[in-house]
């Protein structure tokens, strides 16, 4: 129950909508946080708990999912080029209509589509998909209506990072030093200007 | 047949030459999906002991915890115990503790 204010009365019927529809009220509402997770792990994961997959109660047929509601989704991050690099196709079925968008622009129109597709890509096609999509409620900051609900946050289980390659490690390492010697350099010239301004007023 | 095909639906179960058609198809998928039952359970029952693992034990995964039953003989747990998990969750306890003493 933080002071957090209704912030978002234009988005407060998309955060809510079809909320109704979802049946059982026995699911839990598990909060993702997507401050500097990496796009497809997080992804992943959410969809595992979308699916109701880790509950031993699952059943193929009867969607049991918990709600997932996903925080900071303009704070994602992805691994390599592909903030500038990934391209999102899509066909709009007339002849030579390929439409394409990079990940940058889609953060800048709608940071919360970049998840949604990505978790949406990842669950099964069938007649469940739906009913998961309606449970998924992204936010692009950390605020959201559904205060008034037991939350429960998700802890992301722990990531084994892949040990960096001798030429990244190599790039990486002198990157480092330059920052070291920018630095160095910058205190310098701060010192010296330091030593100018204390003799002008040792002098006056 | 006629007789078999009696809750079938529209012509499927006044024609005969529907119900002959219809009656063969049905025969047919059961025969292969008495087959598949099979498989779909055992998938269901794997789902089930991962889901429950990673809640309640500590064995990280249904990987560790086959690869642990079968180090120690317990051949006695079939995937259908996943049965256990469902509605006995301390008896997965029980045998992880088992498990763990043995090793």
């Amino acid at each position: 129950m933080a002071a957090a204010p209704p912030a978002f009365t234009g988005n407060l019927k998309k955060a809510l909508a079809g909320l109704r529809r979802i049946n059982l009220d026995g699911l839990r509402w598990r909060v993702f946080d997507a401050k500097g997770q990496v796009l497809g792990r997080l992804a992943s994961q959410i969809a595992v708990v979308l699916q109701g997959k880790d509950k031993p109660t699952y059943a193929p047929h009867v969607e049991n999912g918990d709600m997932c509601v996903v925080l900071n989704a303009k704070d994602i991050s992805v691994t390599g080029r592909k903030m500038t690099d990934k391209i999102y196709y899509w066909h709009t079925g007339y002849i030579g209509h390929l439409k394409e968008r990079r990940l940058k622009d889609q953060m800048e129109r709608d940071p919360t589509e970049v998840i949604r597709k990505a978790v949406l890509r990842m669950l099964p096609r069938n007649r469940l998909r739906d009913d998961r999509d309606r449970k998924l409620r992204i936010f692009s900051g950390g605020e959201h209506p559904f205060h008034d609900r037991p939350l429960e946050p998700f802890v992301m289980p722990p990531r084994q990072v892949r040990e960096m390659r001798p030429r990244a490690r190599r790039a990486l390492i002198r990157a480092q030093k330059k920052e070291q010697a920018n630095r160095a350099a910058a205190e310098s010239a701060k010192d010296e200007e330091d030593s100018k301004t204390a003799k002008a007023e040792v002098k006056v | 047949m006629r007789s078999f095909a009696s809750n079938f639906r529209g012509a499927h179960l006044r024609l005969n030459r529907m119900i002959t058609q219809q009656v063969r198809r049905a025969f047919v998928s059961s025969h292969r999906d008495r087959g598949r039952q099979k498989r779909d359970f055992r998938r269901l029952w794997i789902t089930r002991i991962n889901a429950a693992t990673r809640i309640y034990k500590v064995f990280d995964s249904y990987s560790k915890l086959i690869h642990n039953l079968y180090k120690n003989e317990l051949i006695l747990n079939r995937k259908m115990l996943a049965q256990v998990a469902v509605l006995n969750p301390n008896n997965l306890y029980t045998i992880s503790n088992k498990i763990k003493t043995i090793n």
